[in-house]
């Protein structure tokens, strides 16, 4: 019993599909007669459009039903013999598209890929060659039109047709699909393009004759700024419905009304839907070239900020990592053997072979157990102060390298938080480090001072200059600003004249305001 | 007899005191802390002649127990154990108030010394600490200190020595008075002068302006 209702159902949706096309058709033909162009000309866009939305095996029933109401509307249009081979043309048209597109974008076209967008122009294109040219012949031999004509009028209706068509439906169904509520702001621009696009595509019906200057069909190119304008704003699905929507609007309405018997009409109309072409396939690419910029450029700022993030947590996770092998290698390390030492030194007052080998090679122990400590995490930051640290670090710096270092830090900096101190310390290493590498400098001047507002720290070389350096500083300078930046200070980095390497940081200090 | 007390979180380190002093017939370990507040709890209730104490143990910090020490019992004496580099931290601690500081590895040849010095009254440093300071001092006075001014101390003090005021030299430097006061002070020190005029006769005698 159900099959039976299924049945039914389907032959009845079929029988609906057959006259939908019928109608098309038919209202197409009565409107213009002869060139009965005027409305159908989209019909099999609109179809192949229908076709790649609809799952596969609901190709050839679809395609069946279409067939029989295109059939019956070239009947009923008086094509007598005619109407078998064109019904079968267009069903051989809409395959090759179909097939086409298919091959090229899948089962599902993407508006937003210019890549499909094309596609659907090639295979639009294409698809009304083979069958035009049959029909044309067939049409010929019974003296209906001229070959060259009809081929000609088949060829371009149908492809512009199918450029145009099967966008706007696409486009359409996406939309409807993702039930997305738009704002305000798309509706307007949206409602503005159709709008436009209609009167455009009007006004160019209204041309008298082709060729002559007309204000009113001139106007037809206003269309471009707008078309670009919503292209670039709006997603593909939104464009290719306003555009298409007021382009085919444009056409079926007004053409039946405008030149119904005049002899220019076919020529006339090919030239408006070349034009309506045009803006489509326009509209298309751009909206389609805009998103996928738009795309792109969300994925660099989501990585961008990823990118980020992930490096704050290494830093962090880093200096984590460094303070507490600093403080296991001073408190076990450290304090083992510091303990060693006393117990040997204590047993071995009177041996000379120990005081003199034993006891020397542990203190030597110490003090590179005390480096390496200390170069991971400097005690001195956290138990005497940034400036102390600094100047600390700037002695030994001087110590090793021989460059000669003019502090100037007083006690600027002394109550900043561990984690900005930190920072701060470590842009200290970095570009003195710098400065050993690359500078070839004399002498390095670090001056720290703090008021009301800021702690600023400049570090000055008098070497070779930053841009005369090695790449490998590039990574060095992105470390610093990005340390500097977490903990909300600023970081300059400039050449000096005459000679040398500039670099500034700028910490905000929240002062208490005196009420 | 002089009593001790040790502070240090590493009882192996605390052993390894205990077992120094117990060579001396003297000398006596009185009591034990391993952390903060153990240390002044100590420090304040246990009868001792002076105090060991590790600058890192868990709490407060060491420099908090010494300067609260300091306050608790001024004349007790407190020599300072640290494993922390003695040239950054052993003037800084005796400013704060220690009368003496050791390097851990150093205890066994300086522990005992250090102790009795202290507790006779006296300041004790490290012999190679005391060479490094005694170096600083006598190092004769450079005939150009100008030459260690930093940038911006240089540049404040030209133009004092030129005759700018405070706020113009301010606005040409782009910086706050308050920061190019700063800076001539740090001038001043740096080159042993009081005022400003000392500061353009100077610059005179070193053809610093014209």
């Amino acid at each position: 019993m159900s099959n039976t209702l299924r049945s039914l159902a389907l032959l009845a949706r079929g029988i609906g599909i057959a006259a939908g096309a019928f109608a098309i058709a038919h209202i197409g033909n009565l409107s213009l007669g002869e060139h009965g162009l005027a409305v159908w000309w989209p019909l099999n866009g609109i179809i192949v459009a229908t076709l790649m939305i609809a799952p596969r095996e609901r190709t050839a029933r679809i395609l069946t039903a279409v067939t029989a109401g295109n059939l019956a509307a070239y009947i009923y249009s008086d094509f007598g013999i005619l109407s078998g081979w064109y019904a079968l043309g267009d069903a051989a048209e809409i395959s090759i598209a179909t097939w086409g597109l298919r091959r090229f974008v899948g089962d599902r076209v993407a508006l937003s890929d210019t890549r499909h967008v094309l596609a659907i122009v090639v295979t639009a294109v294409f698809a009304a060659i083979p069958p035009g040219l049959v029909c044309a012949v067939l049409a010929a031999r019974v003296g209906h039109h001229g070959f060259l004509s009809f081929f000609r009028t088949w060829w371009l209706a149908d492809a512009l047709g199918m450029i145009l068509a099967a966008p706007a439906v696409v486009g359409l169904v996406d939309l409807f699909r993702r039930r997305r509520s738009f704002a305000t702001r798309v509706w307007i621009e949206s409602g503005l393009m159709t709008v436009l696009t209609f009167a455009a595509a009007a006004a160019a019906m209204s041309q008298s004759s082709i060729g002559t200057m007309d204000l009113a069909a001139d106007a037809r190119y206003l269309v471009f700024p707008f078309l670009i304008w919503s292209a670039l704003r709006l997603s593909p699905q939104v464009t290719a419905v306003a555009v298409m929507t007021g382009a085919l609007s444009a056409a079926c309405i007004a053409t039946p009304f405008v030149h119904p018997v005049m002899a220019s009409a076919v020529a006339h109309m090919f030239a408006i839907q070349l034009f309506l072409g045009i803006v489509g396939v326009t509209a298309l690419l751009l909206a389609a070239t805009a998103q996928g910029m738009r795309d792109a450029l969300t994925r660099v700022v989501d990585s961008e900020g990823a990118l980020r993030r992930l490096s704050v947590d290494l830093d962090r996770a880093r200096e984590d990592e460094r303070a507490r092998i600093s403080a296991e290698i001073h408190d076990e390390l450290g304090q083992e053997l510091t303990a060693l030492k006393m117990e040997v030194a204590r047993r071995t007052t009177d041996d000379p072979r120990w005081r003199l080998a034993v006891l020397p090679q542990i203190d030597r122990t110490i003090a590179s157990v005390r480096r390496l400590a200390t170069d991971l995490r400097p005690p001195s930051l956290d138990h005497l102060g940034l400036p102390a640290a600094i100047e600390s670090h700037t002695q030994q710096f001087t110590r090793r390298t021989g460059i000669r270092t003019r502090v100037s830090i007083g006690q600027a900096g002394h109550g900043v938080k561990e984690e900005p101190a930190l920072a701060l310390y470590r842009v200290v290493q970095e570009a003195l480090t710098n400065v050993a590498r690359h500078a070839r400098a004399r002498s390095v001047s670090v001056d720290m001072t703090e008021d009301e507002f800021a702690l600023v720290l400049e570090i000055a070389d008098d070497g070779a200059g930053f841009d005369e350096v090695g790449k490998g500083q590039g990574l060095g300078i992105l470390g610093m600003r990005e340390r500097l930046a977490r903990v909300g200070a600023s970081f300059a980095i400039e050449r000096r004249h005459p000679a040398g390497t500039l670099v500034r940081c700028r910490l905000p200090l929240a002062r208490k305001v005196a009420a | 007899m002089i009593r001790v007390l040790v502070a240090d979180d590493h009882s192996i380190v605390r052993r390894g005191v205990t077992g120094i002093l117990a060579a001396e017939p003297d000398l006596v370990v009185c009591g034990e802390a391993a952390t903060c507040a153990e240390a002044l709890a100590a420090a304040e209730s246990v009868d001792c002649d002076v105090m060991l104490l590790d600058l890192n143990m868990p709490g407060r910090g060491g420099f908090d127990v010494l300067q609260e020490v300091r306050r608790l019992r001024p004349s007790l004496p407190v020599v300072v154990l640290s494993m922390y580099p003695e040239e950054e931290f052993a003037p800084r601690v005796l400013r704060a108030g220690a009368n003496g500081y050791l390097n851990k590895e150093t205890a066994p040849d300086e522990l005992v010394r250090a102790i009795r010095t202290v507790v006779s009254g006296g300041r004790y440093v490290s012999q190679s600490l005391g060479l490094h300071l005694a170096a600083a001092m006598v190092t004769p006075r450079s005939e150009t200190p100008h030459e260690d001014l930093s940038d911006r101390e240089y540049q404040v003090f030209v133009r004092l020595a030129g005759g700018s005021s405070t706020s113009d030299i301010a606005v040409e430097l782009a910086l706050s008075s308050k920061t190019v006061s700063t800076y001539r002070s740090r001038v001043l020190e740096k080159l042993h002068l009081r005022t400003n005029a000392d500061l353009v006769r100077y610059a005179i005698e070193h053809k610093l302006v014209n």
